[in-house]
Protein backbone atom coordinates (compact mmCIF):
# COMPACT_ATOMS: atom_id res chain seq x y z
CA UNK A 1 0.00 0.00 0.00
CA UNK A 2 1.23 3.34 -0.77
CA UNK A 3 -0.50 5.48 1.91
CA UNK A 4 0.31 3.48 5.20
CA UNK A 5 -2.33 4.33 8.41
CA UNK A 6 -1.09 5.85 11.32
CA UNK A 7 -2.61 4.61 14.29
CA UNK A 8 -3.00 8.19 15.60
CA UNK A 9 -5.00 9.63 12.63
CA UNK A 10 -8.23 11.08 12.75
CA UNK A 11 -10.79 9.65 10.46
CA UNK A 12 -14.30 10.80 10.12
CA UNK A 13 -16.83 8.57 7.72
CA UNK A 14 -19.52 10.33 5.45
CA UNK A 15 -22.07 7.31 4.27
CA UNK A 16 -24.23 8.13 2.02
CA UNK A 17 -27.31 6.07 2.84
CA UNK A 18 -29.33 5.92 -0.16
CA UNK A 19 -26.37 4.88 -2.54
CA UNK A 20 -25.57 1.78 0.16
CA UNK A 21 -28.83 0.82 1.06
CA UNK A 22 -30.34 0.77 -2.56
CA UNK A 23 -27.48 -1.02 -4.08
CA UNK A 24 -28.25 -4.10 -5.68
CA UNK A 25 -25.88 -6.44 -3.42
CA UNK A 26 -27.33 -5.19 -0.29
CA UNK A 27 -30.83 -5.18 -1.94
CA UNK A 28 -30.14 -8.78 -2.56
CA UNK A 29 -28.70 -9.62 0.77
CA UNK A 30 -31.91 -8.30 2.54
CA UNK A 31 -33.86 -10.45 0.11
CA UNK A 32 -32.22 -13.74 1.03
CA UNK A 33 -32.78 -12.69 5.36
CA UNK A 34 -29.25 -10.66 5.69
CA UNK A 35 -29.70 -7.86 8.21
CA UNK A 36 -27.18 -4.87 7.00
CA UNK A 37 -25.32 -3.69 10.22
CA UNK A 38 -23.73 -0.26 9.23
CA UNK A 39 -22.33 0.27 12.74
CA UNK A 40 -19.87 -2.94 11.80
CA UNK A 41 -18.90 -1.80 8.54
CA UNK A 42 -18.10 1.99 10.07
CA UNK A 43 -16.13 0.02 12.74
CA UNK A 44 -14.10 -1.76 9.78
CA UNK A 45 -12.99 1.18 7.60
CA UNK A 46 -10.78 3.00 9.86
CA UNK A 47 -9.30 -0.01 10.88
CA UNK A 48 -6.45 1.07 13.80
CA UNK A 49 -6.85 4.47 12.97
CA UNK A 50 -9.09 6.77 15.32
CA UNK A 51 -12.39 7.18 14.58
CA UNK A 52 -13.50 10.53 15.39
CA UNK A 53 -17.12 10.94 14.03
CA UNK A 54 -19.72 9.15 11.62
CA UNK A 55 -22.01 11.23 9.20
CA UNK A 56 -25.01 9.78 7.55
CA UNK A 57 -26.66 11.80 4.73
CA UNK A 58 -29.96 10.67 3.38
CA UNK A 59 -33.33 12.05 2.24
CA UNK A 60 -36.59 10.66 4.38
CA UNK A 61 -40.03 9.86 2.21
CA UNK A 62 -42.89 11.44 3.31
CA UNK A 63 -46.32 9.30 2.77
CA UNK A 64 -49.54 10.58 1.39
CA UNK A 65 -50.85 9.42 5.51
CA UNK A 66 -47.99 11.26 6.91
CA UNK A 67 -46.13 8.55 7.57
CA UNK A 68 -42.06 9.06 7.06
CA UNK A 69 -40.24 6.20 5.82
CA UNK A 70 -36.83 5.23 7.05
CA UNK A 71 -37.22 7.15 10.47
CA UNK A 72 -36.38 4.16 12.35
CA UNK A 73 -32.77 3.14 10.68
CA UNK A 74 -32.47 6.88 11.57
CA UNK A 75 -33.03 6.88 14.94
CA UNK A 76 -31.12 3.64 15.62
CA UNK A 77 -28.29 4.65 13.98
CA UNK A 78 -28.50 8.49 16.10
CA UNK A 79 -28.19 5.81 19.12
CA UNK A 80 -25.09 3.90 17.84
CA UNK A 81 -23.42 7.20 17.88
CA UNK A 82 -23.54 8.55 13.65
CA UNK A 83 -24.95 11.96 13.11
CA UNK A 84 -27.60 11.90 10.83
CA UNK A 85 -29.25 14.27 8.70
CA UNK A 86 -31.47 13.59 6.34
CA UNK A 87 -34.52 16.23 6.13
CA UNK A 88 -37.83 14.81 3.96
CA UNK A 89 -38.31 15.77 0.42
CA UNK A 90 -40.96 17.90 -0.67
CA UNK A 91 -44.48 17.15 -1.44
CA UNK A 92 -43.55 18.10 -5.56
CA UNK A 93 -40.86 15.84 -5.66
CA UNK A 94 -41.46 12.78 -3.73
CA UNK A 95 -38.97 9.77 -3.17
CA UNK A 96 -36.02 11.39 -5.00
CA UNK A 97 -32.82 12.06 -2.66
CA UNK A 98 -32.73 15.78 -2.63
CA UNK A 99 -29.94 18.03 -1.03
CA UNK A 100 -27.97 14.69 -0.01
CA UNK A 101 -25.02 14.94 -1.72
CA UNK A 102 -24.57 18.39 -1.30
CA UNK A 103 -24.91 18.30 2.29
CA UNK A 104 -22.73 15.36 2.63
CA UNK A 105 -19.75 17.39 0.06
CA UNK A 106 -20.69 20.53 2.53
CA UNK A 107 -20.26 18.67 5.38
CA UNK A 108 -17.00 17.40 4.53
CA UNK A 109 -15.13 20.59 3.32
CA UNK A 110 -16.58 22.42 6.40
CA UNK A 111 -14.96 19.57 8.56
CA UNK A 112 -12.31 19.75 6.61
CA UNK A 113 -11.35 23.81 7.23
CA UNK A 114 -11.98 23.00 10.89
CA UNK A 115 -9.21 20.65 10.86
CA UNK A 116 -11.45 18.37 13.00
CA UNK A 117 -10.27 15.17 10.73
CA UNK A 118 -7.14 13.68 8.61
CA UNK A 119 -8.70 11.39 6.72
CA UNK A 120 -12.18 11.44 5.36
CA UNK A 121 -13.81 8.25 4.31
CA UNK A 122 -16.46 8.21 1.57
CA UNK A 123 -18.76 5.53 1.46
CA UNK A 124 -20.64 6.11 -1.98
CA UNK A 125 -20.19 5.21 -5.53
CA UNK A 126 -21.65 8.27 -6.52
CA UNK A 127 -18.89 10.33 -8.85
CA UNK A 128 -20.47 13.49 -7.88
CA UNK A 129 -18.42 13.91 -4.87
CA UNK A 130 -15.12 13.76 -6.90
CA UNK A 131 -14.86 17.65 -6.91
CA UNK A 132 -15.58 17.95 -2.78
CA UNK A 133 -12.90 15.27 -2.80
CA UNK A 134 -10.19 17.23 -4.67
CA UNK A 135 -11.25 20.25 -2.73
CA UNK A 136 -10.38 18.18 0.80
CA UNK A 137 -7.57 16.98 -0.94
CA UNK A 138 -6.07 19.90 -1.63
CA UNK A 139 -6.31 21.63 2.06
CA UNK A 140 -3.90 18.80 2.91
CA UNK A 141 -6.64 15.81 4.29
CA UNK A 142 -6.57 12.31 2.90
CA UNK A 143 -10.09 11.30 1.28
CA UNK A 144 -10.38 7.15 1.11
CA UNK A 145 -13.61 5.90 -0.68
CA UNK A 146 -15.62 2.53 0.25
CA UNK A 147 -18.37 1.64 -2.79
CA UNK A 148 -19.89 -1.35 -3.36
CA UNK A 149 -19.09 -3.12 -6.76
CA UNK A 150 -21.01 -2.06 -9.20
CA UNK A 151 -21.73 1.09 -7.85
CA UNK A 152 -18.84 3.37 -8.59
CA UNK A 153 -16.99 4.38 -11.59
CA UNK A 154 -13.03 4.34 -12.43
CA UNK A 155 -12.84 8.08 -11.90
CA UNK A 156 -13.99 7.96 -8.47
CA UNK A 157 -11.57 5.30 -7.27
CA UNK A 158 -8.59 7.59 -9.25
CA UNK A 159 -9.39 10.75 -7.25
CA UNK A 160 -9.53 8.89 -3.83
CA UNK A 161 -5.86 8.69 -1.90
CA UNK A 162 -7.70 4.69 -1.11
CA UNK A 163 -10.64 2.92 -2.43
CA UNK A 164 -12.28 -0.08 -0.06
CA UNK A 165 -14.51 -2.14 -1.31
CA UNK A 166 -17.43 -2.88 1.07
CA UNK A 167 -18.23 -6.02 -0.29
CA UNK A 168 -15.34 -7.56 1.09
CA UNK A 169 -16.05 -6.10 4.26
CA UNK A 170 -18.34 -7.56 7.31
CA UNK A 171 -21.67 -5.64 7.55
CA UNK A 172 -24.13 -8.82 7.58
CA UNK A 173 -26.03 -10.71 9.92
CA UNK A 174 -28.40 -13.06 9.51
CA UNK A 175 -31.94 -11.98 10.16
CA UNK A 176 -34.06 -13.02 13.35
CA UNK A 177 -36.74 -13.76 10.98
CA UNK A 178 -35.35 -16.30 8.87
CA UNK A 179 -33.47 -18.26 10.94
CA UNK A 180 -35.74 -18.88 14.18
CA UNK B 1 46.78 55.29 15.23
CA UNK B 2 45.47 57.99 17.78
CA UNK B 3 42.29 59.01 16.17
CA UNK B 4 42.26 62.74 15.95
CA UNK B 5 40.71 65.29 18.19
CA UNK B 6 37.39 67.60 17.57
CA UNK B 7 40.22 70.81 17.87
CA UNK B 8 42.24 69.25 15.19
CA UNK B 9 39.70 68.60 12.88
CA UNK B 10 38.09 71.61 13.56
CA UNK B 11 39.80 74.58 15.59
CA UNK B 12 37.60 76.96 14.45
CA UNK B 13 34.68 75.29 16.10
CA UNK B 14 36.82 74.68 19.34
CA UNK B 15 37.92 78.47 19.37
CA UNK B 16 34.24 79.34 19.04
CA UNK B 17 33.27 77.04 22.00
CA UNK B 18 36.22 78.31 24.22
CA UNK B 19 37.89 75.03 24.55
CA UNK B 20 41.61 74.65 25.41
CA UNK B 21 43.58 71.66 23.97
CA UNK B 22 43.18 69.64 27.63
CA UNK B 23 39.40 70.37 27.41
CA UNK B 24 39.25 69.24 23.71
CA UNK B 25 41.69 65.66 24.77
CA UNK B 26 39.09 65.24 27.68
CA UNK B 27 35.81 65.42 25.30
CA UNK B 28 37.41 62.76 23.00
CA UNK B 29 38.50 60.32 25.39
CA UNK B 30 34.85 60.95 27.05
CA UNK B 31 33.36 60.37 23.35
CA UNK B 32 34.87 57.21 23.07
CA UNK B 33 34.47 55.42 26.54
CA UNK B 34 31.50 54.30 25.53
CA UNK B 35 32.56 52.80 22.60
CA UNK B 36 31.91 49.24 20.72
CA UNK B 37 30.49 47.67 24.06
CA UNK B 38 27.70 44.89 23.82
CA UNK B 39 24.91 44.91 26.66
CA UNK B 40 21.84 43.45 27.34
CA UNK B 41 19.06 46.21 26.61
CA UNK B 42 15.21 46.48 26.54
CA UNK B 43 13.42 48.98 24.51
CA UNK B 44 10.75 50.94 26.34
CA UNK B 45 8.93 53.74 25.03
CA UNK B 46 10.39 57.35 25.27
CA UNK B 47 9.43 60.49 27.76
CA UNK B 48 7.63 62.98 25.35
CA UNK B 49 10.11 64.62 22.94
CA UNK B 50 9.76 68.01 22.13
CA UNK B 51 10.07 66.82 18.59
CA UNK B 52 7.42 64.40 19.08
CA UNK B 53 9.21 61.54 17.76
CA UNK B 54 8.56 58.29 19.88
CA UNK B 55 11.41 55.97 18.85
CA UNK B 56 12.32 53.39 21.49
CA UNK B 57 14.99 54.12 23.91
CA UNK B 58 16.54 51.48 26.11
CA UNK B 59 17.93 52.86 29.78
CA UNK B 60 21.37 51.38 29.79
CA UNK B 61 23.26 50.47 33.28
CA UNK B 62 23.70 52.91 36.31
CA UNK B 63 27.63 53.35 35.22
CA UNK B 64 26.47 54.64 31.66
CA UNK B 65 25.02 57.57 33.23
CA UNK B 66 22.82 57.84 29.91
CA UNK B 67 20.17 56.14 27.81
CA UNK B 68 20.98 54.84 24.23
CA UNK B 69 18.93 55.30 20.69
CA UNK B 70 18.40 52.91 18.06
CA UNK B 71 20.56 54.09 15.48
CA UNK B 72 18.65 54.97 12.31
CA UNK B 73 20.06 52.64 10.31
CA UNK B 74 18.43 49.60 12.31
CA UNK B 75 15.05 51.21 13.50
CA UNK B 76 13.16 49.21 11.59
CA UNK B 77 13.91 46.44 13.51
CA UNK B 78 13.26 47.51 17.21
CA UNK B 79 10.21 47.67 19.05
CA UNK B 80 9.00 49.02 22.22
CA UNK B 81 9.64 45.74 24.91
CA UNK B 82 11.75 43.77 22.92
CA UNK B 83 15.05 42.89 24.55
CA UNK B 84 18.53 42.57 22.58
CA UNK B 85 22.10 42.27 22.20
CA UNK B 86 23.34 45.93 21.34
CA UNK B 87 26.29 47.35 19.98
CA UNK B 88 27.13 50.80 21.51
CA UNK B 89 28.08 53.67 18.96
CA UNK B 90 28.90 56.92 20.72
CA UNK B 91 28.88 59.76 18.23
CA UNK B 92 29.28 62.18 20.60
CA UNK B 93 29.30 63.08 24.21
CA UNK B 94 25.78 62.86 25.05
CA UNK B 95 23.37 59.69 23.68
CA UNK B 96 25.14 56.26 22.89
CA UNK B 97 23.20 55.07 19.65
CA UNK B 98 22.47 51.08 19.95
CA UNK B 99 23.20 48.40 17.12
CA UNK B 100 20.76 45.52 17.83
CA UNK B 101 22.50 42.16 17.24
CA UNK B 102 20.38 39.78 18.60
CA UNK B 103 16.93 40.01 19.73
CA UNK B 104 16.08 37.36 22.63
CA UNK B 105 13.07 35.77 22.81
CA UNK B 106 12.85 31.91 23.34
CA UNK B 107 12.97 31.16 20.40
CA UNK B 108 16.43 32.42 19.72
CA UNK B 109 17.39 31.55 23.26
CA UNK B 110 16.41 27.95 22.80
CA UNK B 111 16.46 27.45 19.04
CA UNK B 112 20.07 29.54 18.25
CA UNK B 113 20.95 28.40 14.62
CA UNK B 114 25.01 27.38 14.90
CA UNK B 115 25.52 30.01 12.16
CA UNK B 116 24.08 32.22 14.33
CA UNK B 117 26.29 31.37 17.55
CA UNK B 118 29.28 31.56 15.41
CA UNK B 119 28.40 35.02 14.03
CA UNK B 120 27.40 35.96 17.42
CA UNK B 121 31.01 34.57 18.55
CA UNK B 122 33.14 35.99 16.18
CA UNK B 123 31.10 39.20 16.75
CA UNK B 124 32.13 39.12 20.41
CA UNK B 125 35.66 38.46 20.10
CA UNK B 126 36.66 41.10 17.12
CA UNK B 127 34.39 43.76 18.99
CA UNK B 128 34.54 43.05 22.56
CA UNK B 129 37.77 41.36 23.13
CA UNK B 130 37.75 41.38 26.60
CA UNK B 131 34.32 39.23 27.39
CA UNK B 132 35.60 37.40 24.78
CA UNK B 133 38.43 36.31 27.04
CA UNK B 134 35.88 36.20 30.01
CA UNK B 135 33.94 33.91 27.94
CA UNK B 136 37.12 31.88 27.06
CA UNK B 137 38.35 31.66 30.93
CA UNK B 138 34.33 30.19 31.42
CA UNK B 139 34.47 27.58 28.92
CA UNK B 140 35.44 24.21 30.05
CA UNK B 141 38.56 22.92 28.87
CA UNK B 142 38.43 20.72 25.48
CA UNK B 143 38.28 16.96 26.40
CA UNK B 144 41.35 15.36 26.00
CA UNK B 145 41.76 13.41 22.18
CA UNK B 146 42.09 10.07 23.99
CA UNK B 147 39.53 9.99 25.90
CA UNK B 148 37.21 11.72 23.23
CA UNK B 149 38.07 8.66 21.16
CA UNK B 150 37.26 6.37 23.80
CA UNK B 151 34.00 7.85 24.01
CA UNK B 152 33.23 7.55 20.19
CA UNK B 153 33.72 4.37 20.79
CA UNK B 154 32.21 3.40 23.16
CA UNK B 155 28.87 5.02 21.95
CA UNK B 156 29.36 2.99 18.82
CA UNK B 157 29.63 -0.19 21.06
CA UNK B 158 26.46 0.60 22.64
CA UNK B 159 24.35 1.51 19.19
CA UNK B 160 25.43 -2.13 18.29
CA UNK B 161 24.52 -3.60 20.75
CA UNK B 162 21.55 -2.09 20.91
CA UNK B 163 20.74 -3.36 17.46
CA UNK B 164 21.52 -6.75 18.65
CA UNK B 165 19.01 -6.50 21.33
CA UNK B 166 16.47 -5.45 18.92
CA UNK B 167 17.16 -8.58 16.60
CA UNK B 168 16.67 -10.75 19.70
CA UNK B 169 13.54 -9.20 20.71
CA UNK B 170 11.98 -9.52 17.30
CA UNK B 171 13.43 -13.09 17.39
CA UNK B 172 11.55 -13.72 20.47
CA UNK B 173 8.31 -12.95 19.25
CA UNK B 174 8.44 -14.92 16.12
CA UNK B 175 9.29 -17.67 18.68
CA UNK B 176 6.64 -17.43 20.75
CA UNK B 177 4.18 -17.05 17.98
CA UNK B 178 5.69 -20.87 16.57
CA UNK B 179 5.45 -21.56 19.79
CA UNK B 180 1.65 -20.42 19.73
CA UNK B 181 0.72 -22.32 16.77
CA UNK B 182 2.31 -25.92 18.08
CA UNK B 183 0.67 -25.47 21.27
CA UNK B 184 -3.08 -25.08 19.40
CA UNK B 185 -2.12 -27.90 17.54
CA UNK B 186 -1.22 -29.88 20.09
CA UNK B 187 -4.06 -28.84 21.96
CA UNK B 188 -5.95 -29.78 18.91
CA UNK B 189 -4.69 -33.56 18.66
CA UNK B 190 -5.78 -33.71 22.50
CA UNK B 191 -2.76 -33.16 24.92
CA UNK B 192 -2.62 -30.42 27.41
CA UNK B 193 -1.44 -27.02 26.44
CA UNK B 194 0.10 -26.15 29.93
CA UNK B 195 2.30 -29.69 29.78
CA UNK B 196 3.07 -28.91 25.86
CA UNK B 197 4.53 -25.54 26.40
CA UNK B 198 5.41 -26.11 29.89
CA UNK B 199 3.93 -22.57 31.27
CA UNK B 200 0.38 -20.97 30.18
CA UNK B 201 -0.89 -20.86 26.79
CA UNK B 202 -0.07 -18.11 25.39
CA UNK B 203 -3.38 -17.48 23.09
CA UNK B 204 -5.16 -17.51 26.27
CA UNK B 205 -4.26 -13.99 26.15
CA UNK B 206 -6.99 -11.00 24.98
CA UNK B 207 -6.76 -10.97 21.20
CA UNK B 208 -4.19 -7.51 21.51
CA UNK B 209 -1.74 -9.61 23.18
CA UNK B 210 -2.26 -12.79 20.94
CA UNK B 211 0.99 -13.65 19.81
CA UNK B 212 -0.49 -14.50 16.33
CA UNK B 213 -0.96 -11.04 15.63
CA UNK B 214 3.08 -10.05 16.28
CA UNK B 215 3.81 -12.16 13.13
CA UNK B 216 1.56 -10.50 10.35
CA UNK B 217 -0.99 -8.29 12.22
CA UNK B 218 -2.46 -6.97 8.68
CA UNK B 219 -2.83 -8.90 5.86
CA UNK B 220 -1.67 -12.67 6.08
CA UNK B 221 0.56 -14.00 3.26
CA UNK B 222 -2.07 -17.12 2.55
CA UNK B 223 -5.48 -17.32 4.73
CA UNK B 224 -3.55 -20.29 6.32
CA UNK B 225 -0.43 -18.56 7.45
CA UNK B 226 -1.18 -18.22 11.32
CA UNK B 227 -2.12 -22.10 11.31
CA UNK B 228 -5.41 -21.55 13.30
CA UNK B 229 -8.38 -22.87 12.15
CA UNK B 230 -12.12 -22.52 12.88
CA UNK B 231 -13.77 -26.50 12.91
CA UNK B 232 -17.44 -26.54 11.80
CA UNK B 233 -18.96 -29.44 14.26
CA UNK B 234 -22.34 -30.24 13.25
CA UNK B 235 -25.15 -27.85 12.10
CA UNK B 236 -23.95 -24.46 12.52
CA UNK B 237 -21.53 -25.40 15.57
CA UNK B 238 -18.19 -24.47 15.03
CA UNK B 239 -14.82 -25.02 17.70
CA UNK B 240 -11.30 -23.48 17.75
CA UNK B 241 -8.64 -23.31 20.40
CA UNK B 242 -7.99 -19.34 19.46
CA UNK B 243 -11.45 -18.45 20.74
CA UNK B 244 -10.99 -17.41 23.93
CA UNK B 245 -13.46 -14.96 24.99
CA UNK B 246 -16.84 -15.31 26.41
CA UNK B 247 -18.34 -14.13 23.57
CA UNK B 248 -17.92 -12.67 19.72
CA UNK B 249 -20.54 -10.77 17.58
CA UNK B 250 -20.55 -12.20 13.89
CA UNK B 251 -20.38 -10.50 10.91
CA UNK B 252 -20.20 -12.11 7.45
CA UNK B 253 -18.34 -9.86 4.31
CA UNK B 254 -21.07 -8.23 1.97
CA UNK B 255 -19.85 -11.22 -0.45
CA UNK B 256 -20.27 -13.95 1.95
CA UNK B 257 -16.87 -15.36 1.74
CA UNK B 258 -15.44 -14.48 5.19
CA UNK B 259 -17.13 -14.68 8.48
CA UNK B 260 -15.67 -12.17 11.26
CA UNK B 261 -15.38 -12.94 14.81
CA UNK B 262 -14.80 -9.79 17.23
CA UNK B 263 -14.52 -10.18 20.69
CA UNK B 264 -17.70 -8.51 22.68
CA UNK B 265 -19.07 -9.02 25.67
CA UNK B 266 -22.72 -8.63 24.01
CA UNK B 267 -22.04 -11.12 20.81
CA UNK B 268 -22.85 -14.51 20.54
CA UNK B 269 -21.86 -16.68 23.49
CA UNK B 270 -18.62 -18.81 23.24
CA UNK B 271 -18.17 -21.42 25.47
CA UNK B 272 -14.36 -23.49 26.08
CA UNK B 273 -14.17 -22.65 22.23
CA UNK B 274 -17.36 -23.65 21.01
CA UNK B 275 -20.37 -21.48 19.64
CA UNK B 276 -22.82 -21.38 17.13
CA UNK B 277 -22.31 -19.43 13.86
CA UNK B 278 -25.87 -18.21 12.76
CA UNK B 279 -25.97 -18.26 9.27
CA UNK B 280 -22.69 -20.74 8.60
CA UNK B 281 -24.94 -23.26 6.82
CA UNK B 282 -26.99 -20.48 4.55
CA UNK B 283 -23.58 -19.82 3.15
CA UNK B 284 -21.68 -23.12 3.42
CA UNK B 285 -24.38 -25.67 2.17
CA UNK B 286 -21.82 -29.04 2.12
CA UNK B 287 -22.13 -31.13 5.50
CA UNK B 288 -20.04 -30.68 8.77
CA UNK B 289 -17.98 -31.30 9.40
CA UNK B 290 -15.68 -28.97 7.84
CA UNK B 291 -12.34 -26.70 8.16
CA UNK B 292 -11.71 -23.02 8.04
CA UNK B 293 -8.70 -21.05 8.15
CA UNK B 294 -9.01 -18.39 10.27
CA UNK B 295 -6.25 -15.68 11.25
CA UNK B 296 -6.53 -12.79 13.63
CA UNK B 297 -7.04 -9.51 11.76
CA UNK B 298 -5.56 -6.59 13.73
CA UNK B 299 -7.60 -4.05 11.46
CA UNK B 300 -10.61 -5.66 11.65
CA UNK B 301 -10.13 -6.08 15.37
CA UNK B 302 -11.51 -9.57 15.19
CA UNK B 303 -10.92 -13.10 13.61
CA UNK B 304 -11.04 -13.24 9.75
CA UNK B 305 -12.69 -16.97 8.63
CA UNK B 306 -12.56 -17.91 5.23
CA UNK B 307 -15.55 -20.04 4.41
CA UNK B 308 -15.51 -18.96 0.54
CA UNK B 309 -15.64 -22.54 -0.88
CA UNK B 310 -18.94 -22.47 -0.48
CA UNK B 311 -19.66 -19.47 -2.24
CA UNK B 312 -20.79 -20.84 -5.66
CA UNK B 313 -23.71 -22.39 -4.12
CA UNK B 314 -25.35 -18.74 -3.49
CA UNK B 315 -27.60 -17.63 -6.26
CA UNK B 316 -25.66 -15.06 -8.28
CA UNK B 317 -26.25 -11.39 -7.81
CA UNK B 318 -27.62 -9.98 -10.53
CA UNK B 319 -25.73 -7.00 -11.38
CA UNK B 320 -27.38 -3.27 -13.01
CA UNK B 321 -26.86 -3.03 -16.81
Amino acid sequence: MLIEESPGDRVMVFVDLRNVMQSDLVKTRRDQGWEIDLVSLVRSLPGNRRLVGVYAFDTLRRHDDGFVRGLSLVRALRFQGFRVIAPTDEPDEPGTQKEADVMLATEMLVQAFQGTFDVAIVVSGDRDFIPAIRAVQNLGRRVEVAALQGTYTSKLVESADRFHIVDELPFLRPSEEVTA
Amino acid sequence: MTPPTIGELNPEIAKKLGLDEYQIDQLAEEAGRWEGRIILVTFVVPPPRTDGKKDPIAYLPPSYQRFGVVDRDHRQRVNVGETWLVETVQKGPGTLFLIPLLRLDPKSLLELQPSRMRELADHIAVKNPSLAKELAAKLPAPPDPVVARQYEEARATIQELQKNVDQLSRDKASLETQLGQLTAMKQTSGAPASAASGGPNPLRRRPAEAPVTTSSPRIPASPSADGITLERLEGEQVHSTALVHLAYEIHFTGDLYRIILRPSPTGVPCDRGKMVLRGLSRVDHSPPPATYSMFWDERLGGFVAYIGQSQRALEPITTPP
